[in-house]
């Protein structure tokens, strides 16, 4: 099983396809691994590209330390993960929900590892946002995590067998009762808008129309300097898993548009 | 390995790498053939999946090219996956 040593602990990884540019996955909180986006879009890109996708701290098959949770943690696991891996040259990265939060701190603390971002349903804090915004991404993490009564989470879990059930809940209870993460995301602060208008990278952004964090995609439109916003039609925050062709189409026409030298020919025959 | 590219020894293998993803006990009260499905028989996790996926290509090698084969998958289909499906592919790899 590949794992890697990364800022001190074990993290589950998959590196997939070959070549350039190197795109990264890096997925949302708690019930949720690598798997939603090796199943979704990870394998269709590594026919195009370098891919790596992994679990967070914590999630999936990674190692699940007591402490280490914040925003500043998860990039520093990220960057750790990079440097085992060897990949020095700037890489896209891909991030649904908090993996969007991840890579766009990455982006504003390490710029020359980022070359360019899709962010998907980013829950990011800005400090602009009215204080409730603020707040939303530790409340937000507290209603998946604890709140089985929210339709969407409900919607979710009626899809799952028993056996999944039973373990992804056993996984998420570990997370949120037997680590500080919950406390480590509260703490952790918001992004500010000085910060992100010196993200020069170019950076896709997708929401579901009918996503109830809609306001961010207007916030970091107008202050991320070269931002692109893609809203799906129909969609709810779920896009990965409602909208997965337009996401996995979307994904493929950034590699291109990042892969110059990829040949016409070439690219329609993969 | 065109030694062990029969169905029959194909499906075998793959079970006992379902087993050591799952865990052997679980597998004890199943019965796990050509028409068994990962998802609403087996219950395997979709991480759990991963891991399988990982092993086969261990075990395999180039030969079987599963992240183009699941590349060109819809979520629904990947969902839906049985264990002979899987074989199927293995054996029009691996050639008898």
């Amino acid at each position: 099983m590949p794992n890697a040593r990364a800022n001190d602990i074990q993290l589950f990884y998959q590196r997939l396809g070959a070549g350039s540019p190197t795109i990264v996955f890096i997925h949302g909180l708690v019930m949720d691994n690598l798997s939603s986006w090796w199943y979704t879009v990870a394998n269709a890109a590594a026919g195009v590209a370098d891919v790596v996708c992994y679990d967070l701290r914590g999630h999936g098959l990674s190692e699940r330390p007591e402490s280490g949770y914040s925003v500043a943690d998860s990039v520093d696991d990220l960057v750790g993960l990079l440097d085992t891996l060897a990949i020095d040259h700037p890489v896209h990265l891909v991030g649904n929900s908090y993996g969007g939060v991840v890579a766009l701190a990455t982006a504003v603390s390490h710029p020359e590892r980022v070359a360019g971002m899709i962010l998907v349903e980013v829950h990011a804090a800005v400090e602009s946002l009215r204080p409730r915004s603020r707040r939303q991404l530790a409340e937000g993490l507290d209603l998946a995590g604890l709140v089985l009564d929210d339709q969407d989470v409900n919607q979710w879990l009626e899809n799952l067998g028993g056996r999944k059930l039973n373990r992804m809940a056993a996984s998420a209870k570990a997370l949120i009762y037997g680590t500080t993460l919950v406390g480590d995301l509260r703490e952790s602060p918001a992004f500010k808008e000085v910060d992100l208008q010196g993200v020069s990278c170019p950076v896709k952004m997708v929401f579901g129309e009918h996503s109830d964090i809609l306001d961010r995609a207007e916030l970091l439109s107008r202050v991320l300097p070269n931002a692109d916003l893609r809203v799906i039609e129909g969609a709810d925050h779920s896009v990965l898993m409602g909208a997965t062709s337009e996401v996995r189409a979307l994904v493929l026409d950034w590699v291109r548009a990042h892969r110059p030298e990829l040949q016409e020919t070439e690219w329609r025959a993969s | 390995m065109r030694g062990d590219s029969s169905p029959e020894l194909v499906l075998e293998a793959v079970t006992a790498m379902i087993g050591t993803v799952v865990g052997e006990d679980y597998l004890l009260g199943l019965e796990v053939g050509m028409d068994t499905s990962f998802d609403q028989d087996l219950e395997i996790e979709s991480i759990e999946f991963v891991a399988l996926s990982e092993k086969l290509m261990e075990h395999y090698g180039e030969q079987v090219d599963f992240v183009a084969w699941l590349g060109g998958m819809e979520l629904e289909e990947i969902m839906g996956l049985t264990v002979g499906r899987l074989v199927d592919y293995i054996v029009s790899c691996t050639g008898a």
